[in-house]
């Protein structure tokens, strides 16, 4: 899974920021960026924000891309930039059974 | 003067759109959604609006249009016009970017899942009484995965549906991890087609509708149990309170959700549906 490895405080801003970039449009929210918690490996008790290459080209709301909102920058930039994303397996974020 | 203007008003009708009103609204919501036409987002479409408008009148001359909670169609290549609710207009919402493509969506397998926004109890389901399918035209891999699916913790308030290596479950409001199965069909084909799971006159019904006809899967008859989930229905993958399991990358071109109907009805939807898929994005079902 490609994406970024980030607080839970980055990843809930992260969250709450593509849903008002959608609020403040008018827009009902179709997309949401979920962070998950990182249960193991050497990244454990950080979060896990998926972000791979597919998001940047996928047609969004009047046929726009995500590098076309204003807010796009800053948060890429929030978490270090495109090249800061990682390759993580799938297993770093397993919930337990309850 | 009156005459003239009569005739007039006459000739805007007879040139005037006669598609069904509530399709006028779905167009008019995914349209503005896509930013475009909806011809130009399903080019194997002849007159994609009429495709659209005889699906919703064939479902008001049946009797089922009133039964229907959410029917989302993810076939525009465009994630805001794909959560478009066809019922509600309401938006769901994509998590974390599936693939989109002309005639489906697909996600992941590991992280990305579709969330309807709306919990089943909110739409008035009842324990003795609901209903909840796909459609999907093939891809994915392994077993485990869940199509269409949520519950409250421990297994007190479960509807859904997934495949494992034990074959196809349905659950519908139960209080234990029962519900009514078709066994050993563990492969990931098994979501392919038209699947349907219905809690009707105490039966659960899983049905399958492919290209070569329409079959029953598996059939129970049992009690009401439980209490109808208060988490939001989730395809692609399950929702268990604020965490998910069971993600799908299985190919879907439909998810909906409706009151319990018979099996006349279902398989009438089913085909409906398919019509509805194969003539807007000119693909064929396994």
């Amino acid at each position: 899974m490609i994406g970024y490895i980030t607080t839970p405080e980055v990843s809930a801003q992260i969250s709450a920021a593509v849903r008002e970039a959608q609020i403040s449009r008018g827009i009902a929210p179709y997309l949401a960026i979920h962070g998950f918690p990182i249960t193991s490996g050497e990244h454990v008790g950080k979060h896990f924000l998926p972000f791979e290459d597919s998001a940047i080209t996928t047609p969004l709301h009047a046929n726009t891309r995500l590098a076309d909102f204003p807010e796009f920058a800053a948060l890429i930039a929030m978490l270090g930039g495109l090249e800061a994303r990682v390759d993580l397996s799938p297993d770093a974020i397993l919930q337990p059974e309850p | 003067m009156r005459l003239g203007m009569r005739m007039g008003l006459n000739s805007r009708q007879l040139g005037g759109s006669r598609l069904d009103p509530a399709a006028k609204l779905y167009i008019a919501a995914v349209e503005a959604a896509l930013g475009a036409t909806i011809e130009s987002a399903l080019p194997s479409a002849t007159n994609p609006k009429k495709i659209i408008s005889d699906f919703y009148k064939a479902e008001k001359d049946a009797g089922r249009y009133a039964l229907h909670k959410r029917i989302y169609l993810p076939i525009y290549n465009n994630l805001a016009a794909n959560a478009v609710d066809a019922i509600t207009r309401d938006s769901g919402s994509f998590v974390n970017t599936p693939t989109t493509a002309m005639g489906y969506v697909q996600g992941n397998g590991t992280n990305q899942y579709f969330d309807f926004n709306v919990s089943p109890a909110g739409m008035a389901l009842t324990p003795s009484s609901g209903g909840f399918g796909w459609l999907s035209p093939g891809g994915g891999s392994g077993v485990g995965l869940v199509n269409v699916g949520c519950e409250n913790s421990s297994f007190q308030s479960v509807i859904g549906q997934y495949i494992n290596t034990t074959g196809t479950r349905m659950v519908y409001n139960q209080s234990s991890d029962a519900g009514v199965l078709q066994p050993g069909a563990a492969a990931v084909t098994q979501n392919h087609g038209v699947l349907s799971m219905q809690r009707h006159s105490g039966q659960r019904n899983i049905r399958r509708r492919v290209s070569s006809g329409v079959s029953s899967l598996a059939s129970n008859v049992s009690a009401d149990a439980g209490t109808v989930p208060t988490v939001t229905m989730t395809a692609m993958a399950c929702k268990r309170e604020s965490s998910l399991f069971g993600y799908s990358n299985v190919r879907y071109g439909a998810w909906w959700v409706n009151a319990g109907w018979s099996n006349t009805d279902d398989d009438e939807f089913t085909l409906n549906l398919k019509t509805l898929w194969e003539n807007l994005t000119g693909l064929t079902l396994p």
